[in-house]
């Protein structure tokens, strides 16, 4: 391992080889970078304002259907045609933002916050804490994510909040994990050394010097995480269980709409779903550009 | 059909295996050519088939299976209707084990003369004994089919009397309106081998029913050759029975997801495909190579009110909800035109059921009177369970939520599944849910017996009315085509519907869904098939 | 700490977590409302049959003598019985367990047959089109259903197209299984030189594996790109660099030695879901694992199944978990085992 006192000749390599275009178009490469994080907060930004103003951007009553147009496909009144109750899907996807964001935004807070939290205890300390915590996270990660939320849905008052931090528990050790894996590497290498020969104390040294460099797989593992909580919740809608009827939300609105896509009504399924890519790359592209910026 | 492998003879698998039910292995058939096996039926199933004692109810499915490999005494016999498709007649019960009976002036007596010679796939006799020993067994066990039993006269094993090897007397403790029908259903009336049964007791099982979970000696036209779990079970002709079919062999594959069951079905890798989506049924009607025939069935579907609380104790607004509910959109987007309106407590299509006491119709000017006579709390909103999975009871939920809603009358629905709902059905702690119900027996004194008397287990409303449930109990009894039976069931039906005791949604049709050349598919009012009448041409 | 011991001590420390998660699922399935005997009896049932059936089923006794039948159950090897199938509830997990491990274990070769070198190509290079849709797949991957990822392969390559085999099953299902000696089709037809029964298998397991692979695969190249691209930007990376080392080996050599890490623990975590969390793909295609056995089971109030499924892919995850965690060291020796 290098000492620190190499200063990093970045902008100035011999001719690399083909296929390291990282070095050569390092400013190149800076704009892409910078041009794919742009276009993330501005797809991230535009769901936000969709969920905002949804009432007024959906044409119809996202919970009230004509039953004599049911399952109706895509024509100039309905853009994204219409559901098995004759709702328009547009409307509903509009609306369904609205769910969607916030499952996505509470699912993260929720099991970043606490799995960060016990990572961090759990790999800077070490020894007997660790092994206590680990086992506990090991036992919750080892439950398949389907039959705790199934449980929790069945015990637990089924309330959109119940659901969220049913499928959120399945998160936590993920980043229980990945932080104290990060923590191993982080804390013996020289800064973190050199922080502690310094007299930093330990709770510092943890979030101010160890946690912003264990955050790049954090903020990949939230944005993946947060599509993987709209599809779990999506699952439990195909199994019959899970979000209330007539709730908008995208997963529900997939699971609803599967069973058609073999009778031929595809747009039920697939609009929501189209919704669900775009948020997601939404957020993974901010996610990615985020942590890009936290490396330096 | 696949031709990409070649077929071979089915043998004994280690895996999950049935013993002891085979007689010999020269029975096989051997698929030897495809043109050979012409006679294999495939059949694509929803779920695994559970448990073997026919004693519980485990849904069609498994009642499916029940019905081949367990022969009964009688069976409701076939006649055609106007387009020559077949349904039960149920004036005419056929004799299947017995080939004649007597019943008695005052109908608490029925003799049941067997056949002789009949056997179980063991070899041996399946005689008045046999028949007696079986009946004693689902008593014994206290499920439903002792209930069914016990609805229909024979409480207890010590009624029933053998005459001879070949007759047997039953002495009812009560004549009852649908006379032998219930001998024909696979609950109470599956013939099974209770002395080879209890050959298999042990000391943790002191009763053999654990090992009758998973194996069993057959008594109907199939027998088990091969069933492994989670995935499929076949079946090849019972050697010792007495009703023969032309079917070589069953295949039942296990496909649970109700897309995939449709396509496998519109391909032609099935040829009979069990519990086929609603929604999907006007779409397959139009497939070529498909054939549904949809019959009326007794299946309904009532939405229910408690009686224990205002408001819904009160006329005014039970008759607010009753023209509040929207019938027609009902029977299109959620039954998808497969279903009748349904217009009494009891079920449709079976003998008993009058439709003159319902005047409701979908009218929300006079629903919006009824309701202003009502005092409504403020913030009053009801929380209404709901079956997970149970496209009728969602659908309906949801569509009946916008209805109400334009009256002002908040529902928050909750999904929960089917176990949950029902158990708190059972303890009368739902305010408002739809529930359905058939009645394996075609009879409205038997389904006035499950669910309106003051004991019966599934009134969950709490609904007490003295006259109306001695009315009930007493047509019960009576013979079905007395005037007085008439008139009590329709004096019940009349303060029953009155009071909109129940608010009546739709009866469902039952919907055979199979290929072109499967023939012989009769319906039977418990809506469970019977495949070993099917052919192939 | 040398590898035994560490292994030792992991080893032990399994028993602790699987009675944790034992216990756990125990509790909560007790506490989901709805009530067995009914299920079981259906709709023509009355209140003594529903009282006695109670009885015969051990849920009249109070939780803690319920508790308490249950671990020394378990400690006699004995997971109780699923009154849906009637079958000792370890018997019907072992019988589905080959299945699930089969379609698990496939599922994940492919994943990172196709994620690992997605997510390299995506960090090493910048422009092409392997790197470019490498970094698509990894952004797209994770955000598509896989019950409707299944439904729309289904429809359309077998459904429309007529390639794929019907998903009825495991095999074509006028074909004889081979004789069982591990339970897996695939080796079991291999082992007994049955090419027919090979050939079948394998197709009706393509669909399935391919959905399945899919969602996997993409996060796993989603985080080899994150990490390939942490570690390539590293100062002993340029270090290298700068000493003239080759960039296919700075790569392959060193980069991704290091930047595996987090994938290994991510692989770890989604074997644990393949494993047990696959019931959606088991339904489409029709595939009796131990997953769908469960949820099956769940939604029926028969709970014994659950508990032991929750146990055994306890077992399972903590077994693959500590190879992960052994990896670890392999990986980095800077870590340290506290």
């Amino acid at each position: 391992m290098a000492t620190a006192q190499i200063s990093i000749p970045v902008l100035r390599s011999p001719a690399p080889p083909t296929g390291f275009a990282k070095q050569q178009a390092t400013v190149r490469r800076a704009s892409a970078g910078q041009r794919l994080f742009r276009l993330g907060v501005c797809i991230t930004l535009c769901w936000l304002g969709v969920a905002l103003f949804a009432p007024w951007i959906a044409p119809y009553n996202p919970l009230q259907g004509d039953p004599t147009l049911a399952k109706g496909g895509i024509a100039l009144a309905h853009l994204c045609g219409l559901d098995k109750y004759g709702r328009d899907i547009f409307s509903r996807v509009v609306h369904g933002s609205r769910y969607d964001l916030f499952i996505a935004v509470t699912v993260v807070a929720f099991s970043l916050v606490v799995g960060t939290l016990l990572g961090s205890i759990s790999g800077f300390l070490g020894g007997k804490m660790d092994n206590l915590i680990m086992r506990v996270m090991d036992m919750v990660l080892a439950f398949p994510s389907f039959v705790l939320a199934l449980v929790c849905v069945a015990v637990f008052p089924p309330t959109l909040m119940t659901l969220v931090i049913a499928l959120s528990i399945r998160f936590v050790p993920m980043y229980a994990r990945l932080i104290r894996g990060e923590m191993f590497v982080e804390k013996v290498k020289e800064y973190a050394v050199a922080a502690r020969a310094l007299g930093s104390s330990q709770g510092r040294l943890v979030f101010r010097h160890l946690l912003p460099n264990s955050l790049t797989p954090l903020i990949t593992q939230s944005t993946t995480n947060i599509s993987w909580a709209i599809l779990n919740a999506a699952g439990l809608s195909y199994l019959g269980v899970g979000l209330q009827p007539p709730t908008p939300e995208w997963g529900v609105m997939i699971s609803e709409g599967s069973p058609f896509i073999v009778s031929g009504q595809w747009w039920m399924s697939f609009f929501p779903g189209a919704a669900l890519i775009l948020l997601t790359t939404g957020f993974t592209l901010l996610g990615d550009g985020l942590s890009a910026r936290t490396e330096r | 059909m696949s031709t990409a492998v070649t077929r071979r003879q089915f043998a004994f698998q280690t895996l999950g295996v049935i013993g002891g039910t085979m007689v010999a292995g020269d029975i096989l058939p051997l698929l030897a050519e495809a043109a050979k096996h012409k006679q294999v039926l495939r059949v694509a199933v929803d779920r695994d088939f559970e448990t073997l004692r026919p004693d519980f109810s485990a849904g069609y499915t498994n009642n499916m299976l029940k019905r081949l490999i367990y022969t009964t005494p009688v069976l409701w016999a076939a006649k055609p209707r106007a387009d020559g498709t077949l349904t039960y007649d149920p004036d005419t019960i056929e004799g299947r084990l017995v080939i004649a009976y007597k019943v008695s002036e005052d109908r608490q007596t029925i003799e049941f003369t067997l056949r002789s010679n009949a056997k179980f796939a063991n070899g041996d006799p399946m005689d008045a004994p046999a028949l007696k020993d079986s009946y004693a067994m689902h008593i014994a066990n206290r499920g439903p089919g002792a209930s069914q039993l016990k609805v229909s006269g024979l409480p207890s094993a010590d009624r029933i009397t053998v005459l001879d090897a070949v007759t047997l007397r039953l002495s009812l403790d009560r004549p009852v309106a649908w006379g032998l029908s219930n001998h024909g259903l696979h609950n109470g009336g599956s013939v099974v081998h209770a002395k080879e049964i209890l050959k298999h007791a042990t000391p943790d099982d002191p009763t053999g029913l654990k090992w009758l979970e998973t194996r069993t000696v057959e008594s109907g036209p199939f027998i088990i050759e091969n069933w492994q779990k989670g995935a499929m079970m076949s079946l090849v002709p019972n050697p010792h029975s007495f009703e023969p079919s032309q079917l070589e062999r069953i295949i039942l594959q296990i496909v649970p997801d109700p897309s995939t069951r449709r396509i496998v079905l519109e391909r032609g890798d099935v040829d009979f495909a069990m519990q086929i989506s609603t929604k999907d049924i006007p779409d397959l009607t139009r497939v070529s190579g498909v054939k549904v025939t949809s019959y009326p069935s007794a299946r309904g579907w009532w939405l229910g009110m408690t009686w224990n609380k205002a408001p819904f104790n009160n006329i005014h607004f039970r008759r607010a909800m009753a023209w509040a509910i929207p019938y027609e959109t009902l029977l299109q987007v959620v039954a998808h035109g497969m279903a009748q309106r349904l217009r009494s407590c009891v079920s449709k299509n079976i003998s008993g059921y009058m439709e003159e006491f319902w005047p409701y119709e979908t009218n929300l000017e006079k629903a919006r009177e009824e309701l202003a006579q009502v005092q409504i709390p403020d913030g009053f909103a009801v929380t209404v369970p709901v079956s997970a999975g149970d496209a009728f009871d969602e659908e309906s939920m949801v569509l009946i939520k916008e209805s109400l809603a334009l009256l002002g009358i908040k529902l928050t629905l909750q999904k929960m599944s089917i176990g949950q709902k029902r158990s708190l059905l059972v303890k009368k702690q739902v305010d408002m849910a739809i529930y359905d119900f058939r009645p394996f027996v075609p009879d409205v004194g038997y389904y006035i017996y499950w669910n309106w008397l003051p004991d019966s287990l599934n009134n969950y409303w709490g609904y007490a009315n003295a006259e109306a449930q001695a009315l009930g109990n007493e047509a019960i009894t009576m013979a079905v085509d007395a005037p007085e039976r008439h008139a009590r069931l329709r004096r019940f039906q009349e303060i029953i519907n009155g009071e909109v005791g129940t608010i009546p949604l739709f009866s469902e049709f039952d919907n055979a869904v199979m290929r072109a050349p499967v023939q012989g598919y009769v319906s039977y009012p418990d809506g469970v098939a019977f495949l070993a009448k099917l052919r192939l041409e | 700490m040398g590898f035994s011991s560490h292994a030792a001590r992991r080893l032990m420390l399994i028993v602790p977590t699987l009675l944790g998660g034992s216990s756990l699922i125990f509790v909560l399935t007790m506490l989901i409302p709805g009530d067995p005997a009914l299920m079981r009896l259906g709709n023509f049932a009355t209140a003594e049959q529903l009282q006695s059936l109670r009885q015969e089923m051990g849920l009249t006794k109070p939780p803690y003598e319920r508790y308490v039948i249950y671990l020394s159950g378990l400690l006699r090897g004995d997971m109780g019985r699923s009154w849906r199938t009637g079958n000792l509830v370890l018997e019907d997990l072992l019988a589905r367990l080959p299945m699930s491990l089969e379609l698990g274990f496939c599922s994940m070769l492919l994943a990172i047959a196709v994620g690992i070198p997605a997510g390299v190509q995506g960090a090493a290079h910048n422009d092409g089109l392997v790197a470019y849709g490498g970094k698509v797949y990894g952004i797209l991957g994770v955000a598509m259903p896989i019950f409707w990822g299944g439904l729309v392969l289904v429809y359309v390559f077998y459904f429309k197209l007529g390639i794929a085999p019907p998903p009825t099953g495991r095999i074509d299902m006028l074909v004889v299984p081979p004789r069982h000696i591990t339970g897996s089709y695939l080796l079991d037809s291999l082992l007994t030189g049955d090419l027919d029964v090979l050939v079948s298998s394998a197709a009706h397991l393509v669909l399935p594996v391919i959905t399945l692979a899919f969602v996997t695969g993409a996060s796993i190249a989603r985080m080899t790109y994150t990490s390939m691209r942490k570690v390539l930007a590293s100062q002993f990376i340029l270090v290298g660099h700068a000493y003239g080392v080759s960039p296919r080996a700075i790569i392959y050599k060193f980069a991704l030695k290091n930047a595996l890490m987090p994938v290994v623990t991510l692989i770890g975590l989604q074997v644990g879901f393949l494993i047990g969390g696959v019931v959606l793909v088991e339904m489409v295609f029709s595939l009796p694992g131990i997953g769908r056995y469960a949820v099956e089971s769940l939604l029926v109030n028969d709970f014994a199944p659950v508990q032991g499924f929750v146990l055994l892919v306890l077992v399972v995850y903590l077994l693959v978990n500590l190879v992960v965690d052994l990896l670890y060291s392999v990986l980095n020796p800077q870590v340290r085992h506290g």
